[in-house]
């Protein structure tokens, strides 16, 4: 038995007090230790121990949540990147915008990533939420699923729409503008709601300032923890839904009743 | 220890109703009071926006027949012979500034249509434009207040 030597090295490694802490299990061989190297391992217990190949098929579930996954990651990593530079004061923001663009070294391809990862994820959001629906991946017992999901299309649209805030031009202005008044038309509480929006009576410096926090800071987090728990849930109600692996649902009709 | 626990394990003793009420009772106030006070730090108490009452200059700065648009304030100041007016250029619909158009007003957002009084004639703004008070201040200025609302034939008559 001569293994080649990466793969010697590795079961030294695994072999070794610190490899066996990080690894526990090291290269499976059996189903058991499959199973165990997916249990215990963080980056891998997402993924479920056994996969219905029913639901591996790409185009059974067109892979719209990974995409979204990958979107939500770019969006992270390139926002992160533009808060580097980008400055939340409306004597500053329109022109940081611009040097993003044509001053700073791969700042347009940053920029305009983060941009269209930001309109595909409203796409792709939509999208899944069709798949789902057209697949009936929504049924019991993923009701609860699909309830977070309506929420993280809630939040998607609102890191959409605060974003848009951010570079300060007039599309900007005016977009906001608008999207407040329709916030104000809510019975009762509409100005008031709009006013703690804006921080004011117009869109203005700490509108600008509110929207940019929301944008950075909170509806992120909120978004990760519902992604998380979105994840979590997947796992919980049996990975992903695929027709067939489904428990048959015992029919029963209704006790007859006497004619009236 | 236990001489004030009943008998029965379902039943809930004096102590126990207490502890629950007041615990209860102080958790949820603290919750309450936490929220609130984060609601009010967010209600800013000066705001840093052009006073909603301003001078625009004086009466002759305007010729007769004029409606001049004066886009910092929103308004246009309307003069026809010793009469002015002030009308607002906020569309009632979602806000946007409206344009001056051959025979009334413009909204390039959603296309509303108002006539020279103000009045919607098209377009889904579900009121007309404001017109705004405009007195004449000691100083011989025109002063309109954009917290006084008047109806469209009350003219500032000199």
């Amino acid at each position: 038995m001569n293994a080649p030597l990466p793969k010697r090295i590795w079961q030294w490694f695994t072999r070794t007090r610190v490899g066996r802490s990080i690894f526990r299990i090291g290269l499976p061989e059996s189903n058991l230790e499959r199973s165990q190297v997916m249990v215990s391992s963080f980056l891998l217990h997402v993924q479920p121990v056994k996969v219905h190949r029913h639901s591996l098929r790409a185009s059974y579930s067109l892979g719209l949540g990974l995409i979204l996954l990958y979107l939500f990651l770019i969006l992270t990593g390139t926002g992160v990147l533009l808060m580097f530079y980008y400055v939340p004061s409306t004597e500053k923001a329109y022109d940081i915008m611009k040097d993003l663009q044509y001053v700073v070294s791969a700042g347009l391809v940053i920029r305009n990533m983060h941009r269209w990862a930001g309109h595909l994820m409203v796409l792709f959001v939509l999208l899944h939420m069709c798949r789902v629906f057209y697949t009936g991946a929504y049924k019991r017992p993923r009701e609860f699923n699909w309830v977070i999901g309506v929420v993280l299309l809630l939040l998607t649209l609102l890191l959409s729409y605060t974003g848009y805030l951010l570079p300060w031009d007039q599309l900007a202005f005016w977009a906001i503008t608008v999207g407040s008044n329709i916030a104000s038309a809510v019975p009762l509480v509409g100005t008031k709601v709009r006013f703690l929006m804006l921080g004011g009576h117009f869109v203005n410096a700490n509108a600008l300032l509110r929207f940019y926090v929301l944008h950075c800071m909170i509806l992120p987090l909120v978004a990760l923890l519902f992604v998380a728990i979105h994840f979590w849930r997947i796992r919980k109600d049996g990975g992903l839904y695929a027709h067939h692996s489904e428990p048959d649902v015992v029919m029963t009709t209704a006790p007859a009743r006497p004619p009236l | 220890m236990n001489h004030s626990t009943p008998d029965n394990k379902n039943e809930v003793s004096r102590r126990g109703f207490f502890q629950l009420t007041l615990g209860w009772l102080a958790g949820s106030f603290a919750v309450a009071a936490a929220a609130a006070g984060t609601v009010r730090f967010l209600v800013p108490n000066v705001l840093f926006e052009p006073s909603l009452r301003f001078k625009a200059g004086k009466p002759d700065d305007y010729p007769d027949g004029s409606v001049t648009f004066m886009e910092d304030e929103r308004i246009f100041l309307v003069r026809q012979g010793n009469t002015f007016r002030c009308l607002s250029a906020i569309c009632t619909h979602l806000g946007c500034t409206v344009n001056r158009a051959d025979h009334g007003y413009h909204c390039p957002c959603h296309g509303s249509v108002f006539d020279e009084q103000g009045a919607v004639k098209s377009g889904p703004a579900p009121r007309g434009l404001e017109w705004f008070q405009v007195t004449l201040s000691k100083d011989n200025r025109l002063l309109v207040d954009k917290n006084q609302r008047v109806a469209a034939d009350k003219y500032l008559v000199l």
